[in-house]
């Protein structure tokens, strides 16, 4: 048999398990429904982290093909959805990671908050009008953790298989990350500083 | 870095949604008071309030577009997994043909330099005896013998290289 006939068809939908990683651990049906589940979760993700629509649009298309396309993607049936949507962030996080590196050879920490910020086609709403420019005024990493803990509810251990960073370091970044935010929140809205602590 | 026992709890019900509403008294007096439970709920909820906003405002493409574009992606993928022993195998092939033939004129240069000079020398149909003629002819298939089994054994080995790497 010649090998293009090996190949599956992306028309018909035939597939060989040994060719085609993305019908080994899911059928058309069943991504569908964990897309209609966890599309709009993953896009505000780079979209709070990015301050950008059109590379948020880009990036959850990408992570979801990504996904599908993984030999080692956990499956819905075996795994669960938690750790699939796990598995979406932290390729998500990845992306935006080599987004960021791509303009400048340089760490993400060492570029200004004001590069990631520019751009911005998102409809502004009271939410974004309330948190936006404290957001913005975070470093890319900070964002992210803290829309992992606080958007999403991820514990420090899912955070850490997302961003690929110690779980120990975590609680540190993350506790930094609200003190500085919440600053910026009560200056933003004149909210005086409560507690003793 | 300061930490607060409260903290889970004011946590779970914002995430929840039951902060300030359904959360005790005693705990919104305390997160009144402390500094770390105030930022978290400050945060907390800012965030809480910005997800919903911005899920609400996501407009995903269908599944069956991403799902065409995985395909069309594991496809590609299938072929350059089909392609890249075949370019292994073309490679090993031809270094494999080349060496021997490199190493078969290096070895035999000085034989084929009076070769070329003898049939320089000599006039077509004067000079030309039986023996040179015989010497000439056998040195020609010798040549061509060791051509012909460097090639047999490349493309065995091509083969052999190919089948290797498809059963991996």
């Amino acid at each position: 048999m010649p090998w293009e006939f090996a190949l599956p068809n992306p028309l018909t939908g035939e597939a060989d398990a040994a060719t085609q990683p993305a019908a080994a651990h899911m059928d058309n049906g069943a991504f569908a429904a964990f897309y209609e589940r966890s599309a709009r979760p993953l896009w505000a993700y780079p979209v709070r982290a990015s301050c950008d629509s059109t590379l948020a649009d880009d990036l959850m298309q990408e992570s979801y093909v990504r996904f599908l396309c993984a030999e080692r993607a956990p499956s819905l049936a075996d795994d669960g959805e938690v750790a699939a949507r796990l598995y979406l962030f932290r390729i998500a996080t990845n992306l935006l990671h080599d987004h960021w590196r791509r303009p400048r050879a340089a760490s993400i920490d060492e570029l200004p908050e004001e590069a990631f910020t520019a751009g911005s086609s998102h409809a502004q709403t009271e939410a974004q009008a309330e948190l936006g420019p404290a957001l913005n005024r975070m470093k890319p990493r900070e964002r992210q953790l803290l829309w992992l803990a606080h958007a999403e509810g991820y514990s420090h251990r899912e955070i850490a298989q997302v961003t690929g960073l110690a779980s120990a370091s975590i609680r540190l970044l993350l506790f930094r990350a609200r003190r500085k935010i919440a600053r910026l929140l009560r200056e933003q809205h004149q909210i005086p500083a409560g507690g003793a602590q | 870095m300061i930490s607060c026992p409260c903290e889970k709890e004011v946590r779970d019900l914002v995430e929840r949604g039951q902060w300030p509403q359904a959360s005790p008294a005693e705990l919104r007096n305390h997160a009144a008071s402390c500094r770390v439970c105030a930022d978290l709920v400050l945060v907390a909820t800012a965030f809480q309030r910005a997800r919903v906003s911005t899920v609400a405002a996501a407009r995903p493409v269908s599944p069956g577009a991403i799902w065409w574009r995985a395909q069309l992606r594991s496809r590609q993928q299938a072929f350059e997994r089909i392609q890249r022993p075949l370019l292994g195998a073309q490679v090993f092939a031809f270094v494999a043909v080349l060496l021997p033939i490199i190493g078969l004129i290096a070895f035999q240069a000085h034989n084929l330099v009076e070769w070329f000079a003898s049939l320089g020398k000599a006039s077509p149909s004067a000079q030309l005896h039986s023996g040179d003629l015989a010497s000439a002819s056998s040195s020609a298939s010798g040549l061509i013998f060791v051509v012909v089994a460097a090639a047999t054994f490349a493309l065995i080995a091509g083969l052999a290289l190919y089948f290797d790497a498809e059963r991996k």
